[in-house]
């Protein structure tokens, strides 16, 4: 009776061991799954972005791109002779790809999260006007 | 005043063409008359009193200036920025006179991204356009609509212009080089840490002792030739991968007779045509360095130590063109003009706009014959081959007026 009551314990025991084992296992496998895809959404991210830098026409600085009111947007010259364009909204919304809209031309916009709370308060100087020499 | 101005304008070419633009033309840099792309040779719009006088073509970011043999000056393409020097901020779709030089003979050009200068015959420096960046070299950072001349200069005497996008050089007939606009990567040669630009001209040091023989920009790049035919280059890297703020000698063993600088590349003419750089032309074959016709030289030079493990570091042949000499080159910022001692006329590079003249928008790796569509027979003396950023223009000076 003792020998069968161990015997049943026993087999309880392994059983419900196994059974944890086994949700910890799956569990496991989840949060693998989990971390591989994040892993694999970072990889493309990376893919992406090592993409868009290797078919950029080229990188820029912010602080070498000009304000055009006009526009409501930095601006730089395209090769075209038209001129790569990045709101300052979209500047905060992380976009670092400024377009040219004649062309299929495109430009990564180089800049800190500073310099556009910088952009903030101090409005972009306008262009000078015209002076006329007579 | 006005109606003259409009029998000039109405004072065009009937006869057959001699002279030609393609490319991108929205803002009437093709000089047709329209505001639009064309993949084809078009009849540049030129008064009719202007054929066989046009001796020189400088193009800009989309703006354009003629000079003829004897001095006068015609403008078209953008004015936004008052470039044009008519006094407004208006595109014009034709070759315009410009009135101001009524009185001046103008013996060299430059256009810049929005800027434009004119020496006279007695070594005046005039400028006019956008000067954000202190390129107009009047002490200030604002534009002009008609030309003015440069206080620095007035006791100098200014011999050769040659405009990048945001820079200026100015030679003087004392062999000295000056420089001004923006300073960023070097182009205006060795400037104060943190000066982001000089509106005033400054000298550009550097040079061994040698004759300067023509200076040249276009971007951020500044190239000068010295009468031995040894190629200087500084600012934004050509060769390698660092910024030069002063002159670096390179390829001391080509003799090179003719230069002319794109945004990403640079042409050298040295008997055979070799360029530096690349991007559109040579993107579309990647086994360019392997393939026969294409030889490498080293930059070997002298004083400055650049990446010579970077792939822009060399020279690249460009494959022969039927065997013809090559007797003029251009760039625009990508893509690449020459003409051959039989007239013909031949481009490859970047091509979205129909910049080539081969009726697509294909790039080329390699030259391309341009179908002028000219008939008549011509000689490499006459014809020429001018770029600007993203357009071509042909003339064919040979024609004098009948």
């Amino acid at each position: 009776m003792i020998f069968l009551f161990i015997t049943c314990h026993l087999a309880f025991c392994i059983y419900s061991q196994t059974r944890f084992a086994c949700a910890r296992v799956r569990r496991g496998a989840r949060v693998l799954l989990v971390r591989l895809a994040r892993a694999r959404r970072g990889a493309r991210v990376l893919l992406v972005r090592l993409v868009v830098e290797m078919s950029a026409y080229d990188e820029v600085e912010i602080e070498d791109m000009e304000w055009n009111a006009e526009l409501g947007a930095y601006t730089y010259p395209c090769p075209c002779g038209d001129l790569f364009q990045i709101t300052l909204a979209d500047l905060r919304l992380g976009e670092e790809i400024a377009r040219c809209p004649s062309c299929s031309l495109f430009i990564t916009v180089v800049y800190n999260e500073e310099d556009l709370v910088d952009a903030k308060e101090r409005p972009p100087k306008p262009a000078p006007r015209p002076v006329a020499v007579a | 005043m006005e109606k003259a101005a409009a029998v000039e304008e109405e004072e065009q070419e009937e006869g057959a063409a001699w002279a030609w633009s393609w490319g991108a033309g929205t803002d009437g840099q093709l000089g047709n008359g329209g505001f639009q792309d064309h993949h084809l040779p078009q009849p540049l719009l030129f008064p009719l009193r202007c054929r066989g006088r046009v001796s020189f073509v400088a193009g800009g970011g989309a703006h354009a200036i003629a000079l003829t043999g004897d001095g006068e000056v015609f403008t078209w393409g953008r004015g936004t920025h008052g470039q044009l020097g008519h006094g407004d901020m208006e595109n014009i779709p034709h070759p315009k006179f410009v009135k101001f030089f009524e009185n001046y003979s103008i013996t060299c050009v430059s256009a810049g991204w929005n800027h434009s200068g004119f020496a006279t015959d007695s070594g005046q420096l005039f400028m006019c356009g956008d000067g954000s960046f202190g390129q107009l070299g009047a002490g200030d950072n604002h534009p002009r609509n008609l030309p003015f001349e440069v206080a620095y200069f007035t006791t100098k005497h200014v011999v050769r212009v040659a405009f990048g996008m945001r820079h200026s050089l100015v030679l003087l007939k004392d062999n000295s080089v000056y420089g001004f606009g923006s300073a960023r990567r070097g182009q205006i040669g060795r400037c104060a840490r943190n000066q982001k630009f000089y509106n005033v001209p400054k000298l550009i040091d550097g040079f061994p002792n040698c004759k300067i023989g023509n200076i040249y920009a276009n971007g951020d790049h500044s190239a000068a030739l010295d009468e031995s035919g040894q190629l200087y280059i500084w600012g934004r890297a050509l060769i390698g991968e660092h910024d030069d703020d002063r002159p670096q000698p390179v390829f001391p063993s080509l003799s090179s007779s003719q230069v002319a600088l794109g945004w990403h590349h640079a042409l050298v003419l040295s008997g055979e045509l070799y360029t530096i750089g690349a991007y559109r032309h040579q993107k579309l074959d990647p086994h360019v360095s392997s393939s026969e016709p294409m030889q490498r030289l080293n930059p070997a030079t002298s004083s400055h130590d650049h990446d010579d493990s970077s792939s822009l570091s060399t020279l690249v042949k460009v494959p022969c063109v039927d065997g013809d000499q090559v007797v003029h080159i251009a760039a625009g910022t990508e893509h690449s003009a020459l003409v051959t001692d039989k007239g013909a006329v031949f481009t490859w590079g970047w091509g979205e706009h129909g910049q080539l003249g081969l009726g697509d928008t294909c790039d080329q790796v390699a030259p391309q014959r341009v179908n002028i569509g000219d008939k008549r027979p011509c000689s490499s003396a006459s014809v020429n081959v001018y770029c600007g950023s993203g357009f071509t223009v042909v003339v064919n000076s040979g024609l004098a007026a009948d």
